[in-house]
């Protein structure tokens, strides 16, 4: 496949992220976007309709972040990752449009508040899942994944308070990511990104 | 339909001009075919690989994405409100004005910070949030405040020593034999911590209470309580942790964490277990909950199991936060009731609307009321503490 953006991704920026470290993913996010941008501004043809696919874009790649260092090709993977959630938005835009001419008889634009409010609808409803997902983690699970996100600790802070080995923690945090991608993918929010890894590369 | 060529000869013109409304339609119905999604995919991933754009980095317009992204898997949003109401005209309808609300109340806050209130409800006088504090009743009746104590012995009662540790109330036993009862409550507006003598810990809800010996000296530790209480049981095999309430039977408590409800104007009392086991026993039925599970006992002690209980709306209170998700109006208006030391009055009819949203507990009466006025419901401050709800 050609590429000819120039973007290139270390591996140990991916290894860092997959330890849930946020500047590194900081620094991934800005490294992708710029090449990202135009091409997604050209297809959604709305600079929130850009917005909102780069933002579910990135969700993804965050709760995907243990298997990063995994990917053969990061940036295809990330392209991919970003066609299929400017499809999803492409998709939700046609049926809006469907639905006002059905009631609305025709007609009928969104005004830009009502743009940007979808957007913040669509991160809500993400963030909602993610939430219900984390809520229904095993007890345990639920502590370090809480230890780790909302508290900031590190792998080796979370073992010593709680008197078990860096690798428990450690492990305990993939089957954590592991079990909320698949209620995402159970509620209907996301096709398995499993399914994007191995198209074509 | 449009051939697969077609679709992907229209994304290639997407990219570079704009279609047509006609095309825009045949390609609109391409997309909404679920089999063409790895088509879709196959050729937009191509083309982006293959663009030679690139725009400059814009931190400031960016940082704001970026935090959400990183936002949507930590727990505990604080000030978000998302109230909407029930029934309305069209479903995507309902939806875009809970967004609109959603935005309202966040841009809201956002800048409630630094400006004054200048419009929507006006409060004669508004009213501060709750806060720490107790009343400890000793087992002679006499009592101790304990709203801003310094740290350190605050009582002695048959044996034990009591007292304030930055975070709560603490029993230190020096040996007793004496089965002697003390008393924690949280009157209206104040919530609280202690550790029992068998290093169990607790929070009390306001308008709450826990009777408890000095001193776990037989087999079994046996405690009352009344409000909404949540618990932290110390393991100890040898002396099973019991929890009576008034009115919806005893908790007999094989280990650790969980939530009791059993308050008195309330429709039922609900236990939620976080981690353990706990056996609800209502004097008529028996019931063992799983984590995450909930029962509800009836006045009549009949036990409804809710099997996926919403564990950080229930535990919310506790982290210092008004979780309203799902939440019927008369059960938000008591909560506030409960916090604000406030009488609530309905005008009318109470509307029928559910709420959906967190707020921390740490806001102005005001500021609570402002962004659940954005569901339509009005509110009037009468006297001091009355609070009047008008559909």
């Amino acid at each position: 496949m050609p590429q000819n953006v120039p973007l290139s991704i270390e591996k140990e920026l991916l290894q860092q992220i997959a330890g849930g470290d946020e500047a590194a993913f900081g620094r991934l996010f800005s490294l992708v976007v710029p090449v990202l941008q135009r091409s997604v501004l050209k297809l959604v043809a709305s600079e929130e309709g850009m917005q909102e696919v780069i933002q579910e874009t990135f969700i993804r790649v965050w709760l995907n972040r243990d298997k990063l260092p995994e990917l053969d090709k990061p940036v295809h993977w990330l392209f991919r990752v970003a066609s299929n959630e400017s499809l999803t938005y492409l998709r939700k835009k046609a049926l809006q449009k469907r639905h006002l001419n059905v009631y609305a008889g025709g007609g009928g634009e969104k005004s830009a508040e009502e743009e940007q409010a979808s957007a913040l609808m669509t991160l809500k409803e993400t963030s909602l899942l993610v939430q219900q997902a984390v809520n229904r983690l095993p007890p345990q699970r639920q502590l370090i994944y809480r230890m780790s996100r909302n508290e900031g600790l590190k792998n080796s802070e979370i073992a010593e308070k709680l008197g078990v080995t860096d690798s428990h923690v450690r492990n305990t945090l993939v089957m954590a990511l592991q079990s909320i991608r698949e209620y995402l993918a159970a509620a209907g929010k996301v096709v398995p990104l499993m399914a994007l890894f191995f198209k074509n590369f | 339909m449009i051939t697969q060529e077609t679709a992907y000869t229209l994304i290639e013109k997407q990219f570079s001009a704009e279609l047509t409304d006609a095309e825009k339609a045949d390609l609109d119905e391409w997309m909404l075919d679920d089999a063409n999604r790895s088509a879709f995919i196959d050729k937009v991933s191509d083309l982006m690989l293959s663009a030679s754009e690139y725009q400059a980095y814009d931190a400031a317009y960016w940082q704001p994405v970026l935090n959400s992204v990183l936002e949507a898997d930590r727990t505990t949003a604080q000030l978000q409100a998302l109230p909407y109401r029930k029934r309305m005209l069209l479903p995507w309808m309902a939806a875009a004005a809970a967004l609109l609300l959603l935005l309202w109340g966040t841009f809201y806050f956002t800048r409630q910070q630094k400006q004054p209130d200048t419009a929507g409800i006006q409060l004669i006088k508004d009213v501060a949030p709750g806060h720490t504090g107790a009343v400890l009743t000793l087992a002679d009746g006499r009592t101790v405040a304990l709203d801003s104590l310094p740290n350190g012995v605050v009582a002695t009662d048959n044996g034990a020593e009591i007292r304030m540790d930055g975070k709560g109330l603490v029993y230190n036993n020096k040996g007793t034999a004496a089965t002697a009862y003390n008393i924690i409550s949280t009157p209206v507006g104040r919530q609280f911590m202690l550790t029992l003598p068998d290093g169990s810990k607790v929070w009390l809800n306001s308008a709450s209470s826990l009777r408890y010996p000095v001193a776990f000296t037989g087999k079994e530790r046996r405690v009352q309580v009344t409000g909404e209480v949540f618990f932290e049981v110390a393991a100890d095999a040898a002396r099973p942790f019991r929890v009576e309430t008034e009115r919806y039977g005893v908790l007999e408590v094989l280990g650790t964490a969980f939530n009791i409800n059993v308050y008195a104007d309330e429709k039922h009392g609900a236990t939620t277990l976080i981690a353990g086991a706990v056996r609800v026993n209502s004097g008529r039925q028996q019931l063992v909950l799983q984590p995450g599970q909930q029962a509800q006992v009836s006045a009549t002690q009949a036990i409804q199991l809710n099997a996926n209980a919403n564990l950080a709306q229930v535990t919310a209170w506790k982290d210092g936060v008004f979780n309203f998700a799902n939440q019927p109006l008369e059960v938000v208006m008591r909560q506030l009731a409960r916090w604000y030391d406030i009488e609530i009055v309905y005008e009318g009819h109470v509307p029928d609307i559910e709420f959906f949203g967190e707020m921390g507990k740490n806001l102005t009466l005001q500021q609570v009321l402002h962004v659940l006025e954005q569901t339509g419901v009005k509110f009037k401050m009468e006297e001091t503490n009355k609070l009047v709800v008008m559909p």
